[in-house]
Formats: C-alpha cells, sequence, structure tokens
C-alpha cells in the first residue's frame, strides 16, 4: 500500500463517523438539498485534499468543521437577503399555551436560524443538531466553554423569539 | 423563556434539544431527524474518485518536481567537465591560476569567515596577464591573510611624490607627500589615478563589492546546506573543502551523495558550476 492509499484510508476512518453531523449541520443551514450536498462535497473534497495538514487524529473534527463552517458562512452571506435580527431578550416570555407554534415546520426553523447573528447560529446548531459537545464548540470556535454556553442559552431564546415572528408574519400574510 | 434563562441563571448543564420551549424542541428533534441530503455511503463513493484524480494529481506532481531538481543537478554536474575539457583543448597550455582569498566579517569578530577559490581560466589577454604581477608577489608572502590584489604606485611630480594604493575595487588609500587626502579631494588626483591604473594594468571593477558578496552568499550558502544535511551543528566549528571530485569536512571525506548536493548548492546560488579544477574553501 503506497502512501497516497494509506491517507485516504485513514481519511476515511476519520471521516465516516462525522459524515452525519456534517451533513445535519450544512442541511438545517442551507436548506436547499442540492446545494447541500455540494457544500458537503466540497467540504469533504477539500478536506481530503489538503489532509496531509492534520497532525493528529483529534484534530480532524476541527479542522473539517473548519471547512464546512467556512463554506457554509460564504453561502450564506451570499444569499444573505435579511438583516441580521436586533432581539431584546429581556421582552416579555412568548405565550407558547395557544396552540399556534405547533403551525410552525423545520423550514420556519430555518428560516428563523439564519435571521440570527452568526455568533449565536453557529454554537446553536453545532450543539442542538450536530451533536457537539460545549468543549467541541469552545474548541472549534476558540471561545471558552462558559462563553458558549451563555452563547447558547441566549441564542436559544433568540431563536424562540425569531420563530415567534414568523408565526406573526405568517397569520398577518394570511389575514390580508 | 424563564425556564431557559433559568438554566443559565442556575448553571444548569445545558443538553441538545431541551431548550424548555416545547416547540423549539419539537422543531429541533424533527430537524435532528431529517433525513441526510447525502447518505454516508454516497458520500464515500465520492471520496474514492476524489482520490485517484486530485489525490494522484498531487502525488505525481511532488514526484515529477523532485524528478527534475535531481535531474537538473545532475545535468549540471555532468556538464560542467565536459565544457572545461573542450576549452582546456582550444586554449592548450594557455591559462593562468588566480586565488583569492575574501574574508567574510560577521556581526560578531568571531564568525569570520575565509572563502578560497581557485579558479582556472583560459583565453588570457597580455593585460591581464600584467596584473598577476602583484596578486603572485601576494600570494608568496606568508604573512598576507587576506589577499586582494592591492598594489601601490609613486608617482613623482615637481612638488613631490604621489603614492596611490589601488585595486580592483578602486583606490584604496592617496598619500600626497606624507599626507593622506580624503576620499572627498580624489577627484584633485583623477590624472594620478588613470596613470596609476595604467601603469598596474588593474581594471576597475565596479562590480568587485558585489561579487564579493555573492561569495559571501554562497559561504552561507553552503553552510545552510550542511546544517541541513546534518553534517554540521549549529556553532560547531568547520573547515570545508569542496572539489569537484571529493568535499572533505573537518577531516572527513564526505559522501558522493553529499559532496553531489554541496555542488548543486554551488551551482543554484553562482548560476554556474564549480570548474574542473574549481576549489571552494570555507572555513569558521
Amino acid at each position: 500500500m503506497n502512501s497516497g492509499e494509506e491517507r485516504h484510508k485513514k481519511f476515511l476512518e476519520l471521516y465516516s463517523p462525522l459524515h452525519d453531523r456534517l451533513t445535519r449541520f450544512v442541511q438545517v443551514l442551507i436548506w436547499d438539498r442540492e446545494e447541500v450536498r455540494d457544500i458537503v462535497s466540497e467540504t469533504t473534497l477539500t478536506a481530503l485534499e489538503q489532509f496531509g495538514k492534520v497532525q493528529h487524529p483529534d484534530a480532524f473534527l476541527y479542522y473539517l468543521f473548519t471547512i464546512a463552517r467556512r463554506k457554509v458562512n460564504l453561502y450564506i452571506t451570499r444569499k444573505q437577503r435579511f438583516v441580521p435580527m436586533e432581539i431584546d431578550i429581556n421582552n416579555e416570555p412568548i405565550d407558547y399555551s395557544n396552540g399556534a407554534f405547533e403551525l410552525l415546520n423545520t423550514k420556519d426553523l430555518n428560516t428563523a436560524l439564519l435571521k440570527l447573528p452568526e455568533i449565536y447560529r453557529e454554537p446553536l446548531v453545532l450543539f442542538e443538531l450536530s451533536g457537539f459537545s460545549i468543549k467541541e464548540i469552545s474548541g472549534l470556535l476558540t471561545i471558552s466553554e462558559n462563553g458558549i454556553k451563555s452563547r447558547l442559552v441566549r441564542a436559544r431564546i433568540m431563536l424562540s423569539k425569531q420563530l415567534e415572528g414568523e408565526l406573526h408574519e405568517r397569520n398577518a400574510k394570511t389575514a390580508s | 423563556m424563564k425556564e431557559m434563562q433559568k438554566q443559565q441563571v442556575e448553571g444548569e448543564e445545558l443538553e441538545p434539544r431541551n431548550t424548555g420551549n416545547v416547540q423549539l424542541d419539537r422543531l429541533l428533534n424533527e430537524a435532528s431527524a431529517m433525513p441526510l441530503a447525502i447518505s454516508s455511503e454516497e458520500m464515500l463513493r465520492l471520496i474514492p474518485k476524489a482520490n485517484t484524480s486530485a489525490f494522484n494529481h498531487l502525488s505525481n506532481l511532488k514526484w515529477i518536481i523532485t524528478g527534475s531538481i535531481i535531474l537538473t543537478g545532475i545535468v549540471l554536474y555532468l556538464i560542467s567537465p565536459f565544457k572545461k575539457e573542450n576549452s582546456e583543448e582550444k586554449n592548450k597550455g594557455s591559462y593562468r591560476q588566480s586565488t583569492e582569498n575574501i574574508s567574510q566579517n560577521g556581526s560578531q569578530a568571531e564568525d569570520k569567515v575565509a572563502v578560497t577559490i581557485a579558479q582556472k581560466q583560459s583565453n588570457i589577454s597580455s593585460n591581464e596577464q600584467k596584473v598577476i604581477q602583484p596578486i603572485k608577489s601576494a600570494i608568496s608572502n606568508k604573512n598576507s591573510i587576506y589577499l586582494d590584489g592591492t598594489t601601490t604606485v609613486l608617482l613623482t611630480h615637481d612638488d613631490g611624490v604621489v603614492s596611490i594604493e589601488l585595486n580592483k575595487s578602486g583606490v584604496k588609500k592617496i598619500i600626497d607627500s606624507g599626507v593622506i587626502v580624503s576620499q572627498e579631494n580624489y577627484s584633485d588626483y583623477r590624472t594620478d589615478i588613470e596613470k596609476a591604473f595604467a601603469q598596474t594594468g588593474i581594471k576597475y571593477n565596479s562590480s568587485n563589492q558585489k561579487s564579493k558578496s555573492k561569495q559571501e552568499e554562497l559561504a552561507e550558502a553552503i553552510i545552510r546546506g550542511l546544517h541541513n544535511e546534518n553534517l554540521l551543528l549549529d556553532g560547531e566549528s568547520y573547515d570545508l573543502s569542496l572539489t569537484n571530485k571529493e568535499a572533505i569536512l573537518n577531516g572527513k571525506l564526505l559522501s558522493e551523495e553529499s559532496k553531489l548536493r554541496m555542488l548543486t548548492i554551488v551551482a543554484q546560488t553562482t548560476g554556474k558550476t564549480l570548474p574542473n579544477d574549481g576549489k571552494i574553501h570555507i572555513r569558521h
């Protein structure tokens, strides 16, 4: 087995367990499935081409997701039509008891996520959907674990608010 | 919302998709259960294709570049003796041998490096042969450590004697009737200087300083090469003698491979191969 084959085999060993997490991270932010396929493929191929840079297997997770984050954020920036929201998280709590929230679906979640500032959106998606631990997110984003926890709590509140906004917007459209 | 803020306030451990907002948890759970846009199997099928194209391409490229460098080194090495032999046949017996010792002063006095390059040349004009005289006399003087072909010319005038010390780099010193002339007044002695150069046959070479620094550069490149080859440790003193036939470092004969690397460094740094009888001597 030559060095190229060995490297390829090593890459597959490290990549395979992370594929689902990577795809989920991408697809919750990029709704278009074709775009998701493209971004996941590009990420994987970039990671493979520059695999020699990875000094330690433990670093592969961060290496792979750093590439993915860059590609996803670039895509979002290009496609972004919304001004990032400014939410006062000390607003009055939302009333979930009326059942209106049940009308929301995963597309609404995607829309709401894209309206969150990147610094909240990324840790939230990594934690809630890509199975990252707080320690791993801290390593990836190079922010302290407490900082990540704080961002996650704020991100959850902001996302709830944003979903409420989505609901109001939909109701307004229906009424008109 | 209150539940979320409570988690933060109380420092509870956060759990994925347990936000305290039932509807948000539901959406997050649905999103995490969504089928993947690209399955693991499909992605793994794509990777081997990439391996055969991009990966092999890179790997091949690496070998091509490495091969080219080695081939260039070998060709340069092989060409040099042929070139030399041809010119020797054309100019039988007409050659001179000159030796230049150049001192290199680094930032510290102990870093002085002496580089000796002995070079055999052909096609000498009669003028150049005249130049050899001061150099040869300097070589015979064993007290001279660094020889740069400096010579002194005495010009007698009605009002005194002008002594001009010069070499290829230009005028080193002018003494007019025992008084050292400052450099800004050298223009007053223009005629004398021209006469002195004409008498000695020394040709002013403005690029001499440049070539000196090239030799310093060569010495540094060779030393770097020795460090890279792990033949020399940092701070270790060295005495390297390099010819086309052999490389001797601190009295030890280096391997053929190391010698070739050193010769390649010479070729790369100077842009030409070491002449057949050429010798490089570096010591510290």
